[in-house]
C-alpha cells in the first residue's frame, strides 16, 4: 500500500514539472510587457527599461526559468511586479476568502446535488426523478455572472436581506456567492450521484437483500445509499479541487478577495510571479486531490495497486 | 498556521464588526480599482495615488479645480531662465510619527527620488540638485528651463514621506506610510486599505473616524451596495445605471469635469488617413452627442480643443459639427469616395467597446468599414507601441484612446500625444501625427516658466493643430460618483482621484 | 400480422420517448435547429440595422422583445444569435470530441508510452485553470468567436480522451475483438471498426452535454470581454452588454438569458435522456 502510494507520488514530480515550465513559458506567451504595464500609461521609455532591469526581465527564458524555480524550491515565491509585495504572503491572505467560498459552495452543492440525484434514482422513471433532475440540472444551465446578478437584485437590493458583495468576516456575506457558486456544482453532483445510485441499485446484492425481506427503507438506505457514496465523495473531492483555484466570476460579481480575482488583476497587468505561483498552486491543488482519489480507490479495490 | 490565524483574525472582525458600524463614523468607499501601492514615489495609477493623498502631502498640491496651489511649501519664486525654484517651507508641521516636516526631511526624499530606481524618478530627470538653503527653504536646481515644473511638485508622485519611516522601513514603505496628511494609515489587507483620522491634522479638524476603501469591480454590485446602504461612496458610477439611483431619495449624485479626454487614434501613415481631408471627414461622420448619450450614459462633454477645458492654458475651439454631408464630399474630394477598410482597435472596458461600435456604425456612412478588436489594455498598449513610423506594412487602424494629463499641464496633455519626437516607443503619439508648427509651439510652451509666454504658445499650438484634426475627437470624461445623503465632504476631482479631507457623515 | 424488429436502435428509441423531459428536450431541439436556419424568414427586423431614436425600449407591439442600447431589435438578435451559439456549440465539441476520441483511442489501444504520453499531457490541460487557459488563447491569436471555438475545443479534449480510452481499454480485451485479430485483421480495422463504435455510447452522451457546457463558457468569455466581437448577435455577448442596464431596462438582459436557460437545459436533458436510454441497466 505504501509503495503504491509512492509510486503515485514519483508519478506527480514530471507533471509537476512540466506544469511549471509551462507556466513560465506560457505567461510570457501573453502579448504584452509587464515592464510597461508597470510603468503607466505616461511613463517615458527610460523608466520602462529600468524597470526592466530591475524585474529580471531582460535575462533570457531559461534563466529566468531557472532562476524562479531555484527560488521557489527555497520556498520564496518572489515579490509581485504589481504591488512589489511576496507572492507567498499575497497568496496567504486569499488563501482563507477562497477554501471558506469552496466549502460552503460544496456544502450547497452536496446537499442539493446529493439529494436530488438520489431522489431521482429512488424514483426512477416516475415524477419526482424528472423534477428533481430538472431542478438540478437548471444550475448549470445558467451562466454564473447572470445568476449572481439577479440574486443580488432580488435578495440583497430588493429585498434587503442579504449584503451585496465583498467579505469583512460575516457569514451572511458567504450566503450568495456560494450558493451561486454551489447551484453549478450541485448539478455535477446530482448527476453522479443519480449515476452511482443506479449503479449500486442493480448489484446482486441488493435484490438478495430485497429477496430476504429487508424493509424497502433500510435496502435504500443502509445498503445503497452508503455504498453509493464512496464515488459520490471522490467525485466531490475532484469538484472541490477545482473551485479552491478560486471562482474568477463569482469573485468579480460578489467582489470576494479571492485566488480567481487575483488571477484576473494579474493577468491584466502581466504580473509573471504572481501568474506562475497561481498556476503551480492550481495544479498541485488538483494533482494532489487526483493523488487522494487514487489513493481511496486503491483502498476500495485492491486490484488497482497490481497494475 | 497561516489559515488558523486568517480564522481567528476574521472572527474578531466579525465579532467587532457589528457593534462598531454604528458607534463610530466610518465611512466606506466603494471602489472599482484595487490598490497598487502606497508608496507616492512608485505609484503610477491613480487610485492609489489618491488613496496616498489622503495621507501625504506635497509641497504643491491641487486644489478641487486642478489648479496648483502651496501646500507644505508656503510660497516659491522661480528665476528668469526658470532653471532655479526656491520654495520656502511652512513651520510647526510633523509627520504622523511625530519627525518635524522640514527642509531636510524634503532633501531625503527627493534624493529618494532622484536615486533613480522607482517608477516616478522620471519626475526629477530635470533636476541637477536640490539645496538646502536652511531649515525652512529649498531650491531646486534644474539642468534645463522648464516652465512646468511647479507642476510637476505639486505631482502625486512627489509627496512627502517622513524620514524616520523610510529609515525604518526602507522600500517597505509602500505598506507603511507616514506623511502629515489629514489620515493616518490603518490597515492594507487584500485589496481593501483602511485609514483613521489624524487628531492634529494642520489645517483643523478631521471629521470622520476612519474611511474604508472597497473594491468591488462588478458596477452593478456597487450600485447595489449603495443601494442598500452598505457602501456610502461609489465611484465610478457607472452612468448607465443614473436612472436607477436618481430616484433613490437617499442618493445623491455628484457630477465632475475631468482631464480625461477621448479621441480616436487615427494611424497617418495609413494612406487615406495622411490625407488630412479623410480625417477632417472622419470628423464631420461622427455624431458625438449620440455616442455620448448612448455609449456613455451622457457623462461627458463634447471635446472643443486638443486637450480639455480643465488644462491649464486650454483654449476653446468650438465643437467639430456633425455633418454627414460636408463628410462625404470631402471624401470625394480626397478620392476616397468608395472608401476604405480599416481594423477598429479598442480596449475591452464596456464603455469604450460600446462607443468603438457606434462609431463603426456612423463611419460606415461614409464608406470607411471595418472590424473591432476589442481586447484587454495590455494588449492594447502592446499593440499599439508595438508599430514603427517606418515600417511599410502599417496597421491601418482606427483606435479608440484617451489620455489624462497627470500634472494638470498643457505641456503633458500635448507634447507626448503630437510631438514628432513622441513617436513609439518613446513616447504615445500613436497616430505619428507630425507637423513643424505644432513642434515649435509646443517647445516655445516648454522652455519658458513665464505663464504669459506659455498661455500664447499653448493657445497657437491648439489654433493650429485643431484645424488638422489629427485624432477624431470624441470627448471629455464627465467624473460621476455617488453618495449616500448623509455623507458630506467626499467628491471627485479631475484627474479621477478623490478628496476626502472635509468628508463628514451626519444621522 | 408485420413483425417489427427490435433493434438496439428501436429500444434506445423506446427508452428515449420514455422519459418525457428527454422527448420535449428532443422537440426543442428540432425547434431551435428549424429556427437558426429559417432565421432571414422568421426575424422581424435586420438584427443588425440600428436606429438611436429607439433605444431601450421595453417589449412592445413592434418589438416583442424590446429594443437594445442602439435600437436594434432583441427578439431578431436572438434568432439570429441562435445560429451562431448552436454554430458555436456544436463546432467546438465536434472539434474537441474527434481530437478527443482519436487520442482516447490511441492511447487505450497502444498502451505503454504514448498511453502515458497522451494522458500525462491531458492530465496537464486539465489542471490548467479554464479561464487562464481560455485568455492566453484570446490573447495571443486575438478576440473572437473563432478563437472561442478554439478555446472551447482545447477544454473538451481530455475528457473525451479519457471517456474513450477507458472504453478501449475494456472492449481491447473482449472477445470479439480478439476473435478479430486472430483472423488477422489490421489494428487500423480493429480500432476504427471494432473498436470504436463501442466507444461511441459514452461519447454521444458527453458530447451533448458539453454543447450546453460550451455555449455558457462562451457566455462567460464574453462577461470578461473576451468573446464574440461586436456588432455578433451573440447571447452571451449580448448578457454582458446588458449587465450595465440591470434595474433600468432589465428586459435586455431576461431574453437572452431565457434563450440561453432554455437552449442549455434541453441539451442537458436531452443528454441525459440519452444517457438513460442508453444505459442497459436502466428498464
Amino acid at each position: 500500500m505504501l509503495r503504491y502510494f509512492f509510486k503515485r507520488c514519483a508519478a506527480i514530480v514530471p507533471v509537476l514539472v512540466v506544469v511549471s515550465v509551462l507556466a513560465c513559458g506560457f505567461v510570457r506567451l501573453l502579448p504584452g510587457d509587464p515592464a510597461r504595464m508597470m510603468a503607466g500609461p505616461d511613463a517615458d521609455a527610460a523608466t520602462i527599461e529600468m524597470l526592466r532591469a530591475q524585474l529580471g526581465l531582460d535575462r533570457s527564458l531559461p534563466v529566468q526559468y531557472v532562476t524562479y524555480m531555484g527560488n521557489v524550491l527555497r520556498g520564496d515565491l518572489g515579490r509581485s511586479l504589481k504591488t512589489k509585495l511576496p507572492v507567498f504572503q499575497e497568496i496567504s491572505l486569499r488563501y482563507f476568502p477562497t477554501m471558506i467560498l469552496a466549502v460552503a459552495g460544496m456544502a450547497w452543492s452536496v446537499l442539493f446535488g446529493v439529494f436530488f440525484g438520489a431522489v431521482a434514482a429512488i424514483y426512477n422513471g416516475r415524477w419526482q426523478d424528472y423534477t428533481a433532475m430538472l431542478i438540478s440540472v437548471s444550475g448549470i444551465s445558467l451562466p454564473q455572472f447572470w445568476l449572481g446578478l439577479l440574486a443580488i437584485q432580488l435578495f440583497a437590493v430588493y429585498l434587503g436581506w442579504l449584503p451585496v458583495a465583498g467579505f469583512t468576516g460575516r457569514w451572511s456575506e458567504l450566503v450568495l456567492p456560494s450558493f451561486t457558486l454551489g447551484a453549478t456544482v450541485a448539478a455535477i453532483m446530482a448527476r453522479f450521484t443519480l449515476s452511482a445510485f443506479l449503479d449500486v441499485l442493480n448489484e446482486e446484492y441488493i435484490s438478495t437483500a430485497r429477496a430476504k425481506g429487508v424493509p424497502e427503507r433500510r435496502v435504500m438506505w443502509k445498503h445503497a445509499f452508503r455504498n453509493a457514496l464512496i464515488p459520490v465523495v471522490t467525485m466531490a473531492g475532484l469538484q472541490f479541487g477545482f473551485l479552491l483555484g478560486g471562482s474568477v466570476v463569482v469573485e468579480t460579481v460578489f467582489a470576494w478577495p479571492g485566488l480567481g480575482r487575483f488571477m484576473i488583476e494579474a493577468v491584466a497587468v502581466r504580473d509573471y510571479p504572481v501568474l506562475q505561483a497561481l498556476l503551480l498552486l492550481y495544479s498541485f491543488h488538483f494533482v494532489f486531490i487526483n493523488l487522494l482519489v487514487d489513493m481511496v480507490y486503491a483502498l476500495i479495490n485492491p486490484e488497482i495497486r497490481f497494475e | 498556521m497561516v489559515a488558523r490565524r486568517m480564522f481567528l483574525v476574521l472572527l474578531c472582525l466579525a465579532v467587532s464588526a457589528a457593534p462598531a458600524f454604528g458607534a463610530s463614523k466610518d465611512v466606506i468607499y466603494a471602489s472599482e480599482s484595487t490598490p497598487k501601492s502606497l508608496d507616492p514615489h512608485d505609484t503610477t495609477d491613480t487610485y492609489s495615488g489618491a488613496i496616498e493623498k489622503a495621507m501625504l502631502e506635497g509641497l504643491m498640491g491641487f486644489d478641487k479645480d486642478l489648479k496648483v496651489i502651496p501646500l507644505l511649501a508656503e510660497s516659491y519664486t522661480f528665476n528668469s531662465t526658470a532653471t532655479e525654484y526656491t520654495f520656502k517651507l511652512r513651520k510647526g508641521i510633523t509627520f504622523h510619527d511625530g519627525t518635524p516636516f522640514n527642509a531636510e526631511a524634503v532633501r531625503v526624499n527627493i534624493a529618494r527620488l532622484m536615486g533613480g530606481k522607482l517608477k516616478r524618478s522620471s519626475l526629477m530627470k530635470p533636476v541637477k540638485e536640490l539645496v538646502v538653503v536652511d531649515d525652512a527653504t529649498v531650491k531646486f536646481v534644474l539642468n534645463e528651463p522648464f516652465g512646468a515644473f511647479i507642476n510637476t511638485v505639486a505631482h502625486p508622485g512627489a509627496l512627502m514621506l517622513s524620514p524616520a519611516a523610510l529609515a525604518k522601513y526602507g522600500d517597505e514603505v509602500s505598506k507603511n506610510p507616514v506623511g502629515t496628511g489629514p489620515f493616518v494609515f490603518g490597515e492594507w489587507v487584500s485589496d481593501t486599505v483602511k485609514i483613521k483620522k489624524n487628531p492634529g491634522y494642520w489645517r483643523g479638524a478631521v471629521k470622520v473616524d476612519s474611511i474604508t476603501f472597497r473594491p468591488v469591480p462588478e458596477s452593478g454590485s456597487r450600485v447595489a451596495m449603495l443601494r442598500a446602504g452598505q457602501a456610502h461612496y461609489i465611484y465610478p458610477m457607472p452612468a448607465e445605471m443614473l436612472k436607477v439611483v436618481q430616484a433613490d431619495p437617499k442618493i445623491e449624485v455628484i457630477e465632475r469635469p475631468s482631464i480625461v479626454e477621448r479621441y480616436l487614434v487615427l494611424n497617418t501613415r495609413f494612406a487615406p488617413l495622411a490625407d488630412q481631408r479623410v480625417r477632417q471627414a472622419i470628423n464631420y461622420a461622427l455624431d458625438k452627442q449620440a455616442i455620448i448619450r448612448i455609449a456613455w450614459g451622457g457623462a461627458a462633454s463634447e471635446a472643443d480643443s486638443i486637450i480639455p477645458p480643465n488644462l491649464q492654458f486650454y483654449k476653446k475651439q468650438g465643437t467639430w459639427p456633425y455633418d454627414l454631408a460636408k463628410a462625404k464630399a470631402l471624401m470625394k474630394e480626397a478620392g476616397y469616395e468608395k472608401g476604405f477598410t480599416v481594423v477598429f482597435l479598442t480596449p475591452n472596458p464596456s464603455n469604450r467597446l460600446r462607443a468603438t461600435e457606434m462609431v463603426q456604425q456612423q463611419l460606415k456612412a461614409i464608406n470607411i468599414t471595418g472590424e473591432i478588436q476589442s481586447m484587454d489594455i495590455a494588449s492594447f498598449y502592446n499593440k499599439l507601441e508595438a508599430n514603427r513610423a517606418d515600417d511599410p506594412n502599417q496597421v491601418p487602424f482606427i483606435a479608440f484612446g484617451g489620455w489624462s494629463s497627470s500634472t494638470g499641464d498643457a505641456d503633458w496633455g500635448i507634447r507626448p500625444l503630437l510631438a514628432t519626437q513622441a513617436f513609439p516607443p518613446t513616447l504615445s503619439n500613436f497616430g505619428f501625427f507630425s507637423d513643424k508648427k505644432v513642434d515649435e509651439l509646443i517647445q516655445a510652451g516648454l522652455v519658458s516658466a513665464d505663464p504669459a509666454v506659455r498661455r500664447e504658445a499653448y493657445a497657437k499650438c491648439q489654433d493650429a493643430a485643431w484645424p488638422m484634426a489629427p485624432w477624431g475627437y470624441l470627448f471629455v470624461d464627465k467624473l460621476i460618483a455617488a453618495k449616500s445623503k448623509n455623507l458630506k465632504g467626499i467628491y471627485p476631482l479631475p484627474d479621477g482621484g478623490f478628496s476626502v479631507e472635509s468628508a463628514e457623515l451626519t444621522e | 400480422m408485420t413483425e417489427t424488429k427490435t433493434t438496439p436502435f428501436r429500444i434506445v428509441c423506446y427508452k428515449f420517448k420514455q422519459r418525457k423531459t428527454a422527448l420535449a428536450a428532443g422537440i426543442f431541439i428540432v425547434l431551435l435547429a428549424l429556427v437558426a436556419v429559417f432565421a432571414p424568414v422568421i426575424a422581424p427586423y435586420d438584427p443588425y440595422a440600428t436606429d438611436y431614436g429607439l433605444s431601450m425600449l421595453p417589449p412592445s407591439a413592434q418589438h416583442w422583445a424590446g429594443t437594445d442600447l442602439y435600437g436594434r431589435d432583441i427578439l431578431s438578435r436572438i434568432i439570429y444569435g441562435a445560429r451562431i451559439s448552436l454554430a458555436v456549440g456544436l463546432t467546438s465539441v465536434l472539434v474537441g470530441a474527434l481530437a478527443g476520441v482519436a487520442l482516447g483511442l490511441i492511447s487505450g489501444f497502444f498502451g505503454g508510452f504514448l498511453d502515458g504520453l497522451i494522458m500525462r499531457t491531458s492530465d496537464v490541460l486539465f489542471a490548467f485553470p479554464g479561464i487562464l487557459l481560455a485568455i492566453a488563447i484570446v490573447a495571443i491569436l486575438g478576440p473572437g468567436l473563432v478563437n472561442v471555438v478554439v478555446a472551447v475545443s482545447v477544454f473538451s479534449m481530455p475528457t473525451f480522451a479519457r471517456i474513450v480510452r477507458g472504453s478501449t481499454l475494456a472492449l481491447k480485451e473482449s472477445l470479439y475483438v480478439r476473435a478479430a485479430r486472430s483472423i488477422g485483421a489490421s489494428r487500423k480495422r480493429i480500432m476504427f471498426v471494432h473498436i470504436m463504435p463501442g466507444t461511441l455510447s459514452g461519447v454521444i452522451v458527453y458530447f451533448t452535454m458539453r454543447i450546453g457546457t460550451s455555449i455558457i463558457t462562451a457566455a462567460s468569455l464574453s462577461f470578461l470581454g473576451l468573446g464574440a466581437q461586436p456588432p455578433t448577435p451573440e447571447w452571451g455577448a449580448m448578457l454582458a452588454e446588458s449587465r450595465d442596464y440591470i434595474g433600468v431596462a432589465d428586459h435586455m438582459t431576461i431574453f437572452p438569458g431565457i434563450a440561453i436557460f432554455l437552449t442549455v437545459l434541453f441539451f442537458n436533458l436531452f443528454g441525459d435522456g440519452l444517457r438513460a436510454a442508453l444505459d442497459p441497466k436502466l428498464k
